[in-house]
């Protein structure tokens, strides 16, 4: 193409300097002479610019071929092919955004039993940011509602989950500091987000979250851990860990009258599971550890312990969880025993839960004989037990029924049969969304 | 308590120092063994997500969260990013492989080397986060099933299934597969 565009312009080039056509000079129209010339002249100055344009080109061939050289087997400067295939990844990414926002909105209906039944909406922002392939920022806001605010109506409120800079130091370890979810059982750092638990109100070993009563709040805490997780004898198993030290536990300093309205103030406990600034020198230490034999089975073992403020002893937190999974059906159980070393004798506190659900669509027809409905309802069903916790000791039934409008919506009809000092049913109906 | 901080501070510098740091999480995964690690691990928690919900970038950060949060190895979770990447991809996953996968392979070693049974049980082994591929032939069309392995999207624009980009003689070989372990 270049040379047949060499060839045209000399062509040209070529009949404009052959000289004055004997017609045109001896003609009166000296206009069409003087139009020539000028021609010849932009002819020119074309010429001059293709030049520039050719060295130009020449030189980032030059280029290109010198770092095709640094790629395929080093140069002399010493730049080696990762070096060179790292700066061309850079230069691809450059415009890439390292924020991402992404989190959780839920929105419900409550009717328990004994008090007005109320809608409610919460929404659970989490920021990501990457600094690096290897050091990330992420964090989880909960912003809901709560009685109080002017005259008595409501407020808003909002509570930091997770907060925390994360070193991919290895392929087999992440060291975390900031305030994260401990890692004690399972519910607690996966599957508490309500688009993700098959149930709309936590199990009843459980605070928060649509849980009333329980044993702990789904716990988060300020500190450092290492954590990863790495295969054992084939593809198929691995194991997971975490281990923690953060500033634990204390007890809430109330009045008498506010302490008898406190939730969680039974048998004079009110327990804080994780105090920033820190009420004493009593760190917690705690770790998670968990085993997959088989892709489809998990069974994990928690331990924690701190000491709070105050007269009494160290406390034990144990926590036992196991999950299977396989074709639309997935079963889940935890156990949790609190307890501690005081002078006034035994305290323990402990309770579990066991839940099922069977997602229709993998029935054996694979749910195409069903039709798309059916294939997106999952019934689920949960039994649970808190022993030895003075009031919040009860039994739970709960069943429900879920539709899945997309793969990360789900509506969900949940009711809890709840016995205990008192009979305290609850009706949930939840449209949750996972973004 | 300071010297256990400050033991338990050098300890896990000087392992993240010894411990051989992993290759970045972008650049080093596998999308077949990745479709095996996606079936494994994403169900364990939550419905599987699919491909196209979110670009490959924000992939790359959901899965690292996500590393973090279950306790992945880093390799599986580079695996799961490639195969969500691959599945976002118009670009057909075969031309990626072409270079290391022979040109003509028998049904069973297709199955093997794209890692269908990561997600299908075929034959009654396999993955179980997509359908059985059991009784399939009494289910759907024959063109259904072709145009399913050779162009997923026709089917489910929705679906997580990677376009491995097959030919008309591998998905011919494939067919047969499934037919012969029906």
């Amino acid at each position: 193409m270049r040379r047949s565009k060499d060839v045209f312009l000399a062509v040209l080039l070529a009949t404009s300097f052959l000289g004055p056509n004997p017609a045109i000079a001896t003609g009166p129209d000296t206009d069409l002479r003087e139009m020539l010339q000028e021609q010849a002249e932009i002819i020119q100055q074309l010429r001059g610019e293709i030049d520039r344009v050719h060295e130009a080109q020449r030189r980032s061939e030059d280029r290109v071929r010198a770092l095709e050289d640094e790629r395929v087997g080093g140069s002399a400067s010493g730049v080696d092919a990762a070096y060179v295939d790292r700066r061309i990844e850079q230069y691809d990414t450059a415009d890439e955004s390292r924020l991402l926002l992404s989190g959780y909105a839920t929105t419900q209906y409550v009717d328990a039993e004994g008090r007005p039944g109320t809608f409610g909406v919460q929404f659970n922002p989490i920021f990501h940011f990457r600094l690096t392939d290897k050091l990330h920022f992420n964090s989880e806001l909960q912003i809901g509602l709560e009685a109080g605010g002017h005259e008595g109506g409501t407020a808003t409120e909002i509570a930091m989950e997770f907060a925390t800079i994360d070193y991919l130091a290895t392929d087999w370890l992440t060291l975390t500091a900031g305030q994260f979810l401990l890692p004690f059982n399972i519910f607690g750092t996966r599957l508490h987000p309500q688009w993700i638990n098959k149930m709309a109100s936590a199990p009843p070993i459980y605070r928060g979250h649509g849980g009333s009563g329980g044993i702990i709040p789904i716990l988060n805490d300020v500190g450092i851990m290492a954590s990863g997780g790495a295969p054992l004898w084939n593809e198929d198993s691995k194991f997971n860990y975490a281990v923690y030290l953060t500033n634990g536990w204390g007890r809430a300093v109330h009045d008498e009258e506010e302490e008898e309205e406190e939730e969680g103030a039974e048998d004079g406990l009110d327990f804080i599971f994780g105090t920033t600034p820190d009420l004493n020198n009593e760190k917690a230490v705690g770790g998670r550890i968990g085993l997959l034999p088989i892709p489809n089975l998990e069974v994990g073992a928690s331990y924690q312990t701190s000491r709070a403020n105050g007269p009494d002893g160290r406390y034990h937190l144990l926590g036992m969880d196991a999950s299977y999974w396989n074709e639309g059906f997935e079963f889940r159980g935890e156990a949790i025993r609190l307890s501690r070393d005081t002078r006034e004798g035994d305290f323990n506190k402990w309770g579990y839960f066991v839940q099922a659900a069977y997602r229709l669509k993998y029935l054996p027809t694979n749910g195409e004989a069903l039709g798309g409905f059916l294939g997106r309802l999952e019934p689920v069903v949960r039994w649970g037990q808190v022993v030895d916790a003075g009031p919040f000791n009860r039994r739970q039934l709960a069943f429900g029924l879920n539709y899945w409008l997309f793969e990360s919506v789900p509506l969900k009809f949940t009711y809890e049969i709840n016995r205990g000092i008192v009979r305290n049913d609850r009706l949930f109906l939840q449209a949750s969304y996972g973004f | 308590m300071r010297i256990f901080i400050a033991m338990a501070a050098m300890l896990t510098l000087v392992a993240s120092g010894v411990a051989r740091p992993g290759p970045d999480d972008r650049t080093s995964g596998d999308p077949v063994r990745g479709a095996k690690y996606y079936s494994d691990n994403c169900g364990r928690c939550h419905n599987p997500r699919g491909p196209m919900e979110h670009r490959d970038r924000d992939w790359s950060i959901i899965i690292t969260h996500m590393r973090i949060t279950a306790g992945l190895p880093g390799q599986q979770a580079r695996d799961i990013y490639a195969f969500m990447a691959a599945g976002n991809n118009p670009t057909p996953l075969a031309l990626k492989k072409s270079e290391v996968v022979p040109a003509t392979l028998s049904g069973p070693q297709i199955v093997n080397q794209y890692g269908c049974r990561g997600c299908h049980k075929i034959g009654g082994t396999g993955g179980i986060i997509a359908p059985d591929l059991q009784g399939v032939f009494e289910r759907r069309e024959e063109a259904w099933i072709w145009a399913q392995i050779q162009r997923p999207r026709q089917n489910n624009p929705q679906t997580v299934m990677p376009d491995f980009g097959f030919t008309d003689d591998q998905v011919a070989a494939i067919v047969e597969v499934i037919r012969a372990a029906q």
